[in-house]
């Protein structure tokens, strides 16, 4: 993987005819589908782990290649249901909300990759086995890559695709996540 | 603890790449509580790191940095590992960011 | 390009930082052991076998001396360096056999061992209940699952100390009997861990005693549901939010157990081993409530078992002690403080235990004695300080993620 990226950056820095942009600040908001990569040990068997998520970021976009940003989301994992104990059904279900720091480098025209890292909260759910219980877990070591295709209509709109993968470190959970992307620059 | 490391660089037009590789070497470990010594290890190899940097303007002339760094050692002493009871290397990575301002 | 002034900022950003601990497997002598054909070593023949022995090959490996001690389970045979064999034993006609696996505490390496006691050995006496001052262990020990094939051989040297044999030493094993990281084949604070645990030398353990949002009292070190402990699964976070049933339910430790009640664990204590104490360190105050009656239903079944076994509520900080002495009649609930000794004598706990970097304490110590207390210290790993606190300290028992390494140091005392 490292050497495909720096294929493509040298590649990029040899064939460098783009226009050297302005300082820009671009907000972003994206949906589209969210698959977990289901390696649970226990209870795995019978998981729901495809849904929508969302994400929202904000960037600064100086004049050179690299963009730095913000993003965060909503994103549910999974859904599952399992034979408890006392013989009911219990369900169950873990969604998280990361907040984190990117790093996104202009490769070509309009394609860019990004790297990110920050803190998540992830929520876990179970209704069954007694009572309710929502349980909310920060995780410290989580970081996402990311790929995207951004075109402008104009100056200040911009649609496009991101695909994106997430590891939340506290959990262990990775999931990628294919998004349509529309943004504003101011 | 000691870094004898060698590093390689190549520089494109607008972008600078470094990779580069050390050893680990701890010259001495002495864990304390209060006044008693727990430990004390004399000097051995730690363990070794590769690491790559890329290195790019970000804004007028300000120079960003940003590396990945496998660290493959025993004893890592950012987190609890400095005091790890067991005789086994360890795969660590790091993300490494810098802006020179 | 000229920078006149600049300023670095690095940010070191840890990403999977935690390095999962890989499971090391326990060589498996295979379905056709001929400890099968064999018949139990008569209980008269054991003690006569304990001893120490002096290692004759190997000794770069194994080091010069080795105790052998008999437990619940099986046979340990335990060395100066953290090497220790976990075997069985069983005899045919006049030859003891005695086959199992050697592990070293420190590090991943382990392997099969198959030894065996001739009858012109000592083997002919041992079976007949004499002593025999000639006893010769011949074998092999070998690397992994691959047979045995280096030569290992063991020369009785002498009988435990009088001193040794008087003793009522406790031998605390930790969380049970040691760690995950401890790379055993049963995961910490487990029923299989309290089974497995006297094969490993303890004679005690120190358990983590937590409860369920519907009150229910378990054992479980860490505050939340973590890879550390568990198997990956559909649960997180705070683990006494949930109920019982969602915990027994969704829940796997790393080598596949349950979770345990603390009433299941004290029953099996009693009933199932010959453990003889128990060091419940409570992980939250709240727990103390709920504890007493099960520690108080336990205390009762060993009597009436006629088990020797001390059960004690470790107090390890004054929110738990705090809420000992909010509860009726607390002064006459078996204790064990880690605190100061005023607070000792003020909940009247019958067990000092003082964190073993505080050095040897023996004033403190032997004014807890005068006033017919104990005291252990807790936990204690490296072998030079576990010699160390043995050879100086009047300490009754260590708590330890390595009891044998304690078994080796205590045993081998003259």
């Amino acid at each position: 993987m490292v050497l495909v990226f720096l294929s493509v950056v040298v590649y990029s820095q040899r064939n460098d005819n783009v226009k050297v942009r302005l300082n820009n600040y671009t907000l972003t908001v994206g949906a589209g589908w969210t698959h977990y990569i289901n390696n649970l040990q226990v209870g795995g068997e019978n998981l729901q782990n495809d849904f929508a998520g969302v994400s929202v970021k904000f960037f600064w976009e100086p004049e050179h290649r690299l963009s730095l940003g913000l993003e965060s989301g909503y994103y549910k994992l999974f859904k599952a249901n399992g034979l408890l104990t006392d013989n009911t059904l219990g369900q169950v279900d873990r969604s998280v909300i990361p907040a984190l720091v990117l790093i996104r480098m202009r490769i070509i025209e309009n394609m860019h990759l990004g790297i990110g890292t920050g803190i998540a909260l992830i929520t876990n759910k179970i209704a069954g086995g007694g009572q309710k219980v929502v349980t909310e877990t920060l995780s410290l070591s989580n970081f996402e890559l990311s790929g995207a295709y951004i075109y402008p209509l104009n100056k200040h709109l911009l649609l496009g695709g991101e695909v994106k993968l997430f590891h939340f470190g506290n959990t262990e959970d990775t999931m990628y996540s294919i998004q349509a992307t529309c943004a504003v620059r101011f | 603890m000691h870094y004898p490391n060698i590093s390689f660089g190549y520089k494109l037009k607008k972008m600078a790449f470094t990779l580069k590789g050390e050893l680990a070497i701890v010259g001495k470990v002495s864990t304390k509580s209060g006044e008693i010594e727990v430990s004390r290890s004399k000097t051995f190899l730690n363990g070794g790191t590769l690491s790559f940097f890329v290195e790019q303007r970000i804004h007028h002339n300000k120079v960003f940095i940003i590396g990945l760094k496998d660290n493959y050692v025993k004893f890592y002493w950012p987190t609890w590992m400095l005091f790890s009871t067991f005789n086994r290397f360890y795969h660590i990575p790091e993300l490494y960011i810098s802006w020179i301002l | 390009m000229k920078v006149r002034n600049f300023y670095m900022i690095g940010l070191l950003l840890l990403i999977l930082g935690c390095n999962k601990e890989s499971l090391v497997p326990v060589p498996d002598s295979g379905i056709n052991s001929f400890l099968k054909q064999t018949h139990q070593v008569p209980e008269s023949s054991k003690p006569l076998m304990e001893g120490i022995y002096l290692v004759t090959t190997n000794t770069t490996i194994f080091g010069d001396t080795m105790v052998v001690k008999w437990n619940h389970s099986g046979i340990l045979f335990t060395c100066k360096n953290g090497k220790h064999f976990i075997m069985n034993s069983g005899y045919l006609d006049s030859v003891i056999f005695i086959q199992g696996y050697w592990r070293d505490g420190y590090s991943d390496a382990t392997g099969l061992c198959n030894m065996y006691i001739s009858g012109s050995e000592g083997g002919n006496d041992l079976l007949e209940g004499k002593s025999a001052p000639h006893i010769i262990l011949r074998g092999a020990y070998g690397t992994d699952n691959a047979a045995p094939n280096q030569s290992i051989i063991l020369q009785y040297l002498r009988p435990f100390s009088n001193k040794v044999k008087e003793s009522n030493f406790y031998i605390l094993g930790h969380r049970a009997g040691g760690r995950n990281s401890d790379r055993l084949p049963v995961s910490e604070n487990s029923i299989a861990m309290v089974k497995f645990t006297e094969r490993l030398g303890t004679t005690g353990i120190e358990v983590d005693p937590r409860i369920s949002s519907d009150g229910v009292a378990f054992i479980y070190h860490d505050a939340d549901i973590n890879t550390r402990l568990t198997q990956k699964g559909l649960l997180a976070g705070d683990v006494s939010a949930y109920t019982w049933t969602q915990l027994s339910s969704f829940v796997r430790l790393i080598h596949g157990e349950r979770i345990p009640s603390l009433e299941e664990v004290l029953t099996f204590a009693i009933d199932s081993t010959e453990l003889r104490f128990v060091y419940m360190d409570m992980k939250s105050a709240d727990a103390v409530p709920v504890v007493i009656p099960i520690q108080q239903r336990a205390i009762q079944h060993a009597k009436d078992k006629g088990r020797d076994i001390i059960i004690l509520m470790g107090i390890p900080d004054t929110d738990v002690l705090n809420a000992l002495m909010a509860y009726p009649g607390y002064q006459s609930v078996p204790s064990l403080c880690e605190l100061t000794v005023d607070d000792v004598r003020n909940v009247n706990a019958k067990v000092w235990a003082p964190r073993w970097t505080l050095g040897v304490q023996n004033d403190l110590v032997q004014q807890m004695h005068n006033e017919g207390r104990l005291a252990v210290c807790w936990t204690i790993d490296s072998p030079n300080w576990i010699r160390s606190y043995l050879d100086q300290g009047i300490f009754d028992g260590l708590v330890t993620n390595f009891p044998y390494v304690v078994a080796y140091h205590h045993y081998i005392q003259e």
